[in-house]
């Protein structure tokens, strides 16, 4: 069950169950997932990707410890078992990816 | 594209295009698939290469050089200005390559032998039948069709994730990725025959800043920076903006790419039943230098001669795990040493800290960074 919520302009899914796994939310600018592997929300943090800023080189790839992110030609996918570590976003040479903390 | 080959290689990259070729050369039925619509781009790469090193796998063609390098140059932290001309640096230094067109002239030359050629086309998963590796799932359009292979050479880069679906962790440590961007940067005055590397923790944290000519006027100019050393506001980029601005602030930047390196030893396995890995997704780039062609195309070729070997004695599976392993990791090794000598960055690093041994300070660090 979800529904949508303008937050910042943007549409976004909330998966109002624990038990559903997939909330992946298509934006034109943004992919965001809050969903961990085992498919509970955990702390409401996100990886958001700032598709003006990416340069779609993969290094953020290259480090990701759970293997969650893809890239696909131009267009990076963060996959549901990200886990909001940040490592992506510390290492991204442009600054194009950012944990968001949602309370 | 047919739905069976002897080898199917991922990725249309210098090793990806050696692996195809040299597959069929072997007298093999070959695939390469490259998930971007074009070959050779985005470049991702400063495009350096020893002279030796590039010779050994093609002849130099105007068309794919940009520049001729004669020697180098090490800019200290202090402004200190060390050239090595050519007899220093180790005779005739190297080119500065066009990727665009290098790399479509590998591809081109692995479909002229006669392999098959597949762009904007990805492995999207490996198809597995008891832990070995039979192929992949491969899509292209929106199509998705399952092409079954004897071997399958993973190419896929720096981002690659097909080893890692078939079970092989390539994660690299975040100490270990060099944080990079690049400009290729129009109309500035530069030495059009010598390659600029710039040291120190203000200009590249535990990485470096380089100058390569790419013409009279025109130079890829880039950094590295160690991903320990990255985040929010003291990225790649902020610090190559600054540089650019305080030297170059009439040039006129008109490439602007990204990319991750990674500088850590290459994967302690880079064979399982039925797959091979080779290039940036084996993680054979040189540590101290940066650079990746050779070693690309140096593992690509291996892996399609290895994979040709265990086709021939029909056992693709036992005979790939061990045997090859070790010996694609022997020579992973020792061209890791080869390039080295060839690029004569630790003939430069001596020189300059034979020359200014306060150097050794802040080299240190960069040291640090690559063990």
């Amino acid at each position: 069950m979800s529904f949508w919520t303008p937050v910042g302009g943007e549409s976004m899914v909330h998966s109002l169950s624990p038990d559903v796994c997939l909330v992946h939310i298509f934006t034109p600018g943004h992919f965001i997932v809050n969903i961990n592997e085992t498919g509970h929300q955990h702390d409401q943090s996100m990886l958001k990707v700032h598709r003006d800023i990416c340069g779609y080189c993969g290094c953020c790839v290259s480090v990701c410890p759970e293997g969650a992110l893809e890239l696909i030609d131009a267009y990076l996918c963060v996959e549901k078992s990200c886990t909001s570590c940040g490592i992506c976003a510390k290492v991204c040479p442009l600054g194009a990816l950012e944990v968001l903390h949602e309370k | 594209m047919k739905n069976k080959y002897d080898i199917l290689v991922i990725g249309g990259g210098p090793a990806g295009a050696l692996a195809a070729k040299t597959a069929v050369e072997m007298g093999l039925s070959a695939c390469l698939v490259e998930k971007r619509p074009a070959i050779g781009a985005p470049v991702r790469c400063a495009e350096g290469i020893g002279k030796d090193a590039l010779h050994e796998f093609i002849e130099p063609d105007p068309k794919w050089i940009s520049a001729e390098m004669t020697g180098a140059s090490i800019v200290a932290p202090d402004g200190f200005l060390m050239k090595l001309e050519s007899g220093l640096a180790g005779n005739k230094v190297g080119y500065i390559l066009d990727r665009k067109f290098f790399d479509r002239e590998l591809v081109w030359k692995a479909a002229e032998a006669g392999a098959d050629i597949a762009v904007k086309t990805r492995a999207s998963a490996p198809i597995m039948e008891n832990g070995c590796v039979k192929g992949a799932k491969i899509e292209s359009c929106g199509k998705v069709t399952n092409v079954i292979a004897d071997v399958v050479i993973a190419a896929d880069g720096v981002e690659s994730k097909f080893s890692r679906w078939c079970g092989i962790d390539t994660t690299v440590p975040v100490s270990e990725i060099m944080s990079s961007v690049q400009y290729v940067i129009a109309d500035i005055d530069i030495d059009a025959h010598s390659t600029v590397f710039y040291l120190g923790n203000e200009i590249a944290p535990q990485g470096y800043l380089w100058v390569f000519p790419k013409g009279e006027r025109s130079a890829n100019v880039g950094i590295g920076i160690s991903g320990k050393k990255s985040g929010e506001g003291h990225r790649a980029k902020d610090y190559l903006d600054r540089f650019v601005k305080k030297t170059f602030p009439c040039g006129k930047p008109i490439e602007y790419i990204a990319g991750g390196v990674s500088v850590c030893r290459p994967l302690k396995c880079t064979v399982a039943d039925g797959l091979i890995i080779a290039g940036d997704a084996a993680r054979v780039v040189d540590p101290l230098t940066g650079g990746g062609i050779y070693n690309s195309m140096y593992t690509g070729r291996l892996a399609a001669q290895v994979a040709a070997e265990c086709i021939g004695k029909g056992d693709v599976s036992k005979n790939l795990i061990k045997q090859p392993d070790e010996k694609l990791n022997d020579i992973i090794h020792s061209v890791s040493k080869l390039n080295l000598k060839e690029f004569t960055t630790l003939s430069l690093l001596t020189e300059i800290i034979r020359v200014n041994p306060k150097l050794v300070l802040d080299l240190g660090a960069l040291a640090a960074s690559i063990r």
